[in-house]
This record gives structure tokens, sequence and C-alpha cells, in this order.
């Protein structure tokens, strides 16, 4: 795909030329039979703000219900502006055979007026000069046949700088101003959002370089399968142990001088004591605290509580 | 689609493309985001892992705790000592006699000393003089 236009054939279109067999892309120079023509002194720095009074300009020059398309160039200090219908340009191409997709660039004769100082033929009845500056069609009969004075151009040598591509000739929905400032912001987005993903990617770093640093004491440890297996075996035997530990400090501390340890029994099922108390609200205390610290509770008589708790 | 087409909606075209490459972008930034946040669960929950292994094992399976052993040998005065076995990965204490201070200090040895308590008998022999036996392995 060529987008950007290239060294093409260069092809003039005009009303008598006959059909083309190129099955290339080629270059194609309007003839003023295809496009109207304003040339204009006007204070304008800008060729789109020139582009956007072109309408307007050629409001008496045109067929009214034809769509048109405008193009603008400067030269000198005249703008140059031309109002051409693509459709029907395409039309003519097609019957001619050339595709529309053959067509790389579109220029316009204005652009040889200075080597059509002498007419060229162009069919039976028509020429094409520059007139004042102005390349026009002029009928064959005004010159006088007896004047041997018609040129042929080599097209492909003739300096054309003002070429427009096709698609261009179309309104696009979304202008090239506008496309070149939307396709900026999105790629700057779009590495902002690669740049950031990156960054997030390296922020593993650290924390992996901190694992390592662990791994490097316990190289052993690196696999899960190692971990858990030990986890399952000592695991159960940390919880057991604090909880007998916990519970002999509990009953410990349930004693004062008003209680006495008589019987204190540690497995690994359960954790039992027996607590002789001198009066019933020190009794009372210890079995408020019990409560709360979930041991169960049985009454011996004669002041004796037995606490029992379950591993 | 022909090459007209693509011609004619080439400025649509050049901001379909980048806004592809924005999405794209986007979403390689949210997989970095999820993926570095499911490595970090990863890592520092095997981190953890290690840390809690190395300090268990450390505590359960030191393999210089045997040595704590002989200190249940001093705690009290030999004479309150009925008995006392240690052997393999196993300890069998017997004490007599002990009155309320000396039971406490041979209970806070037994506490802090990481063995795994199989069986632990206080009783009361007579009046604040108590008799204690345990096993004990590691």
């Amino acid at each position: 795909m060529n987008l950007m236009g290239g060294s093409n054939r260069r092809v003039l279109i005009h009303e008598n030329m006959k059909p083309i067999s190129h099955s290339g892309s080629i270059d194609i120079i309007l003839t003023p039979q295809f496009y109207t023509f304003l040339r204009e002194e006007l204070a304008i720095k800008f060729a789109y703000q020139a582009k956007q009074i072109a309408p307007a300009l050629f409001d008496d020059y045109l067929e009214i219900g034809k769509e048109y398309q405008y193009h603008v160039f400067k030269s000198n200090s005249y703008w140059y502006f031309f109002a051409y219908s693509i459709d029907e340009i395409i039309s003519f191409l097609e019957e001619k055979g050339v595709e529309a997709h053959q067509v790389g660039k579109i220029y316009f004769a204005q652009e040889l007026a200075s080597v059509l100082e002498a007419p060229m033929v162009l069919g039976e009845e028509e020429a094409m000069q520059s007139m004042g500056d102005i390349v026009a069609i002029i009928p064959k009969r005004l010159i006088n046949p007896e004047d041997d004075i018609y040129q042929e151009i080599d097209l492909s040598k003739v300096s054309l700088h003002n070429g427009i591509a096709l698609s261009s000739s179309y309104e696009s929905v979304i202008p090239l101003k506008q496309t070149v400032f939307i396709t900026t912001l999105l790629v700057v987005l779009g590495g902002v959002f690669l740049a950031e993903g990156n960054r997030i990617k390296g922020s593993l770093e650290n924390i992996e370089a901190k694992r390592d640093l662990i791994l490097v004491k316990n190289p052993k440890l690196a696999s899960t399968l190692i971990r858990n297996s030990e986890l399952g075996k000592y695991e159960p035997i940390d919880k057991k142990e604090r909880l007998k530990r916990d519970s002999i400090k509990v009953l410990s501390k349930m004693l004062s001088a008003k209680s006495v340890l008589k019987m204190l029994s540690v497995d690994d099922k359960s954790v039992m004591a027996s607590i002789e108390t001198k009066d019933a609200n020190s009794a009372k205390q210890i079995r408020n605290r019990a409560k709360t610290k979930k041991f169960t509770i049985k009454p011996m008589g004669s002041g004796q509580i037995q606490l029992e708790k379950k591993i | 689609m022909n090459l007209m087409t693509l011609k004619r909606f080439k400025n649509e075209l050049i901001i379909l493309i980048a806004s592809l490459f924005v999405l794209l972008s986007f979403g390689y930034k949210l997989s970095a985001k999820e993926h570095v946040a499911k490595e970090i669960i990863e890592i520092e929950n095997s981190m953890t892992q290690i840390g809690k292994v190395s300090g268990l094992k450390q505590l359960w399976g030191d393999k210089g705790i045997a040595k704590e052993a002989e200190k249940f040998k001093t705690v009290v005065a030999k004479s309150k000592i009925k008995s006392f076995e240690k052997r393999s990965k196993k300890m069998v204490a017997k004490y007599e006699n002990l009155n309320v201070k000396e039971l406490n200090s041979v209970m806070n040895q037994l506490l802090k000393t990481p063995f795994q308590i199989s069986k632990l008998m206080v009783t009361e022999q007579a009046k604040e003089q108590y008799r204690m036996e345990f096993t004990c392995k590691w």
C-alpha cells in the first residue's frame, strides 16, 4: 500500500483522451475541463484559511447541486484556488479503464503554465495553452493551421509540486490537523501506560531480592513441599505445648492466699487442677476466672473445685 | 475493504490504530499490575512461611536442646530429687517435699524449656509440701 505516493507514470486527463491500459499506479494531471480555477491576491497566511473561504469564492461559478472539492496553494503573492468534482473525475477515469485505487496523486494543469507558452494538442478540436499565466482550453480552429506551433510535452520531466492524494479529495470525517493532535495524544498516553507497566513489573525486584536473601539462609525451605511438611510436623506441637503452658500459667494466677493447689495434671489430652478454697468468695472468683478462660468446672465438695481444659 | 477505502479513511485508520495501541498498552499495564500483585502476595506468603518454619524448627527441633535437661538437676537441692532419668530424646524427673517456692522454680524451668510435656503430675503431699513428676521429650 503506497499511502505516501511515489514517482508514478503521469497521465494528462482530458475529455478526448484514449483509454488507458496501465495496470500500475498513475499520477493524473487534470486539464481545465475538470476543474474551475481562480487566482486571487489575498492577505491570508495559511492554506487551511484559504481552503475555508474557497467555497464562498466559487459561489457564482459552480453548478448548484453538485458536490465539489477544493484545493489551494500559494505561488508568489497569489493564492490559487481549484474546485473539482472527484466523483465526476473518478467516473471519467473508470470509463477510460483506470480504477480509483490506481490513482496516486492528482495535479492540476495550471502547474504546467510555464511550459505551455505554445499550445498542446488535446484531441481533434481542442488545445491547451497558457494565456496570461493561466492555463486554458482553446479551440484549435482559433489557431492558424498553417502555423506549426503545437508542442509535445514530456510530462515525466515537468516539475510538479502541488499534487494531492485522491483520498484527501474526499471529505474525511476527521481533518488532518485533528488527526495529528489526537494521534499524538494517544501515542503519548500509550507510551505512559507502557512505561508504567514496565515500572510496575520492575517493582518486583526489591521483594524478590528480600526473598532470595532469606532463602540463602534457609536453602532447603525454597521448596513449598518441604515447607508444608515441616509446618505439618512442628505446628501441632507448637499449638499443643503453648496451650499446656498457657493453661498452667492461668491456673497459677488463680491461686491466692485464700486458695491452695491440691493437684495438677497435664498430658497430651487435658490440663486438670484441683484447688481448695477457704471461703465462698474466693471460690466464686476462681469459678468466674475459669469460665472466662474456658475451663470446665466441677465442684468437688468441702471447698474444692476441679478445673479441666481439653487440649 | 479495498485500497481506495483505506486511503479515504486514512485519518480514521490512523486514529483507530493509535487507539488500539493505547488499549493494548493499558491492557499491558493492568496485566502487569495484576501479575505483580499476585507475585507479591505469593512471595510475602512464602517469606512468612519460611520465617514461621525456621522459627518453629529452631524452637522445637533444636539439636542442642538436650543440654537444657541438665538444669533440672540443679534447679532445687539434690535431696529433693527422687529420680532423674534422661535417655535418647526423653527425660523423666521426680521431685518430693517441694515447698511452694521450689515448686515454682521447677515449674518455671519446665515452662520456659522448649520440651514437649508428655505428662506432668503435681500433688500435695502435706501442707505446703508437693510431689512433682514429669515426662518430657524433644
